[in-house]
């Protein structure tokens, strides 16, 4: 034969093909959430209570909502759209794909959720007005946040499904506020909310810790499921 | 050609729940051209997709261009290029957008047989795909397969749903890629017209289960309807290897997969009166081969 073996590109390559791909398509939407959840940075700055806590419902929103676009938009819209032969007829396995697709809305999510922990950590520090000792609560709120983006994940991964996804996402959405107020319940977290100062408890470190363990666990158990499947399309 | 197996599926099953691939064994030459023909919810899709390792199998063995198929699929799939009824581009993005992506992953990627495909298919590369029309569509997607210069195509139906010129273009670009010897073809389809003017081989397929697989020539030339007429009050003539017989009254057309050239003297000496021994065409060749082989399950 005279015909080249091509050589294949590395993982590393490839996953960077299919982020670069996912990010062409979905840059604008994904740009326009982020830049609402700047402004609700911005405002939680004032002092006025109606906007400052209309700050925080902007902010829960744009992270939902950006959870919501990364898992219909990539996850999702693959499936329905029929675009995942096309995916799968490169160069890669059914569990190469995957991980790119995690690694992407992972990282495309944690991106947003870094921005805005670090905002409001920083409009905390700067703003007198403001108590730290709310700090413990948001955090363990962004931690649900995340773990319930990593859940709708999972299940739109496995279930390849937008009816499974939109149910596991509406729950997730609807038990926001239930769970907001149980962490607020907690003494050692209610209780320091209205403090100067964060009282980063052993209760607040051992929720954010099943919430991290959660979510790797997800991960795992997501990558394992789709590593067992046999029909891809 | 060479003697190298481009596809070697062996004893390949699969089941589903109201379906069953049983057993399917093909084996296709690199430089061949194979036409996979089957009526609908055959198997060829799901055949396709063994091949292509989007399908894992319940047993047999695949190996594509020297891969091992599923274990070695990332490798093979460098050198494969497939284009399905089911593929479908991304339809916000530009068929440009489209060139970028997989000239990003494929060094071979051919630019100037890429803007040569574009003009003589007459697309649009600053369009976005949801503007094409369905042939349009395929055309893109036969493009993207084409200009990354594979060493085997696999084409699942791929002139399906086309309107005639835009039929025509397709087969046409197919019939210069033929020109490459070493370009190894597999393509499906269930228009057996298509298969015809392509293929050097053919492989029928019915009910996930392969009735047939051969060289087209060979193929084409054992087939024969002997067209007789039967005197009154005569038995209508027998002759071993017969498919199918169909009778009008005193007329009677004798379809036979295993044709020899003393047929027709033999039913004269049974009294028939010869009308004359017709070549048949794949599509009527395709239709006795499934029924024959549905009366064969059926007994």
């Amino acid at each position: 034969m005279s015909a080249q073996i091509a050589t294949r590109p590395s993982r590393a390559s490839l996953f960077r093909h299919l982020a670069l791909k996912d990010w062409s398509l979905n840059q604008w939407p994904l740009l326009a959430y982020t830049f609402c959840g700047l402004v609700s940075l911005f405002l939680i700055t004032s002092q006025n209570k109606v906007v400052y806590h209309s700050g925080f419902v902007v902010l829960i929103s744009a992270v939902i909502v950006f959870g919501a676009h990364l898992v219909f938009s990539c996850v999702i819209n693959e499936t329905n759209n029929r675009t995942l032969p096309f995916v799968l007829s490169l160069p890669m396995t059914f569990v190469e794909y995957s991980i790119g697709k995690m690694l992407f809305a992972i990282g495309s999510f944690m991106v947003l959720w870094l921005i805005l922990m670090g905002g409001i950590f920083l409009v905390t520090n700067s703003q007198e007005h403001m108590l730290a000792g709310m700090l413990p609560y948001f955090v363990i709120t962004m931690g649900y946040l995340f773990v319930a983006f990593v859940l709708t994940l999972s299940v739109a991964m496995i279930a390849e499904s937008h009816v499974w996804a939109i149910v596991v996402m509406s729950i997730c959405n609807i038990s926001i506020s239930i769970v907001m107020i149980a962490i607020a319940g907690i003494p050692s977290i209610g209780g320091s909310m209205g403090q100067a100062s964060a009282n980063w408890s052993p209760a607040v470190i051992g929720l954010l810790s099943g919430e991290a363990l959660l979510v790797i666990g997800l991960l795992l158990g997501t990558l394992f499921i789709q590593s067992r499947k046999t029909e891809f399309l | 050609m060479s003697n190298q197996l481009a596809i070697s599926m062996d004893g390949v099953s699969k089941q589903y729940s109201h379906f069953r691939l049983d057993d399917v064994s093909i084996q296709l030459e690199e430089g061949g051209i194979m036409g996979f023909i089957g009526p609908n919810g055959a198997g060829k899709s799901t055949t396709m997709r063994v091949i292509m390792g989007l399908v894992l199998a319940d047993s047999g063995e695949i190996n594509v261009l020297g891969h091992a198929i599923p274990d070695d699929q990332a490798r093979a799939k460098m050198s494969i290029g497939f284009a399905s009824e089911d593929m479908n581009l991304y339809p916000t993005a530009t068929l440009q957008w489209h060139m970028d992506f997989v000239r990003s992953i494929f060094p071979s990627w051919d630019q100037q047989y890429a803007d040569a495909l574009v003009k003589r298919f007459d697309l649009h590369h600053d369009l976005k795909i949801k503007g094409f029309s369905h042939g349009q569509k395929v055309k893109a997607q036969l493009l993207l397969v084409l200009a990354r210069r594979p060493r085997l195509l696999l084409l699942d139906e791929p002139t399906t749903g086309l309107d005639p010129v835009a039929r025509r273009e397709v087969l046409d670009e197919l019939m210069e890629v033929l020109a490459d010897e070493e370009r190894t073809i597999l393509f499906s389809s269930h228009n057996t017209k298509d298969v015809e003017q392509l293929s050097d081989s053919i492989t029928f397929i019915d009910r996930g289960c392969v009735i047939e697989s051969q060289d087209k020539e060979s193929y084409l030339e054992r087939w024969r309807r002997i067209r007789f007429e039967v005197p009154e009050g005569s038995r209508t003539p027998t002759l071993p290897g017969v498919d199918s017989v169909q009778k009008a009254g005193r007329l009677v057309s004798m379809t036979t997969g295993n044709f020899e050239p003393d047929m027709p003297a033999i039913l004269q000496d049974q009294g028939a009166v010869i009308h004359g021994v017709e070549n048949m065409t794949l599509e009527e060749i395709f239709v006795a081969e499934v029924m024959s082989s549905r009366q064969g399950e059926a007994a």
